[in-house]
């Protein structure tokens, strides 16, 4: 397996805690709120702006909204992490970066059955971290040109 | 003999068969998750299993949020899994002989299937698969 597999990075938006695979991340990006151009909406890909990032425009996208998490994190206070998509770069706005775990540090947590119906288009897997129940970020769940290149 | 576990939720009393009681866990934070269905106010971890902290019968669904600063989590087992339920107090287990099993009042809210009259206070008797089976029912909230 490799590395940036075996690795997970932990994000948080609202109370929730979120695993991200490490080969999808290209860059964490702090400040955004004045590298946002709020022109770029797009409701039905959850996209709330454009970032400028390395002289190119790219999707920002927030699961906050997308997943109705409540959340008091103001936007000068969020980051960005710039994910490879399959249509290239895109942005997830979250509130906080905690860290990068090894995935043998997670414990693996089955969702329950009469969860599921209500959970599945938004995610399927859930770890462990420290006794903290953690949600494995699918990208292209959030995003349609999310997945995978 | 049939027992029953009493507890208080809220200024109401339940009771829930003992048959169906796995634990009672006091002051034990539970965990938001995104998309949970609108009867479900948080999940615990027990034993590495997620266990949804749901809603009991007649509550204002929009206010279940005041469910996760419960005392107590009383954990009980349906026929589709573990469920938790609040708690401000729990009352004891009580043999049913000890009291007087009543059916369910007229118009009483789903999810009630009887009553248990102990010491002149009537328990709700709760119908611990409805409740389960709810969250199926009903989603969509803001996490």
């Amino acid at each position: 397996m490799p590395q940036s597999v075996a690795r997970k990075l932990i994000f948080r938006v609202g109370e929730t805690g979120f695993l991200l695979d490490l080969d999808r991340l290209v860059e964490i990006c702090e400040q955004v709120a004045e590298k946002i151009d709020g022109n770029y909406v797009d409701a039905e890909l959850g996209i709330i702006g454009a970032l400028s990032f390395r002289q190119t425009q790219i999707p920002v996208i927030d699961p906050a909204i997308t997943l109705g998490i409540e959340t008091s994190c103001p936007l000068v206070d969020k980051r960005a992490l710039v994910l490879k998509g399959s249509e290239g770069n895109w942005a997830l706005l979250v509130d906080c970066v905690e860290e990068i775990v090894s995935i043998d540090k997670l414990d693996s947590c089955d969702i329950p059955p009469l969860l599921k119906p209500a959970i599945a288009a938004a995610y399927s897997q859930m770890s462990l971290f420290a006794g903290e129940p953690m949600v494995h970020f699918e990208l292209d769940r959030f995003y349609a040109f999310g997945a995978p290149s | 003999m049939e027992r029953l576990g009493l507890f208080v939720f809220s200024g109401s009393f339940y009771a829930v068969p003992l048959i169906t009681l796995r634990k009672i866990v006091h002051q034990q934070n539970g965990y938001l998750l995104p998309k949970l269905p609108l009867a479900v106010s948080e999940v615990l971890v027990e034993n590495k299993q997620l266990i949804p902290l749901v809603a009991l019968p007649g509550q204002d669904l929009g206010r279940i949020s005041e469910n996760r600063g419960a005392e107590y989590k009383v954990l009980v087992e349906s026929e589709a899994g573990t469920i938790a339920l609040p708690a401000d107090e729990t009352c004891g287990i009580i043999a049913a002989h000890k009291g007087e099993l009543l059916p369910a009042e007229e118009g009483e809210s789903a999810g009630i299937k009887g009553r248990f009259n102990y010491q002149s206070t009537d328990y709700h008797i709760l119908d611990i698969d409805f409740l389960a089976l709810r969250m199926t029912q009903v989603t969509d909230k803001v996490a």
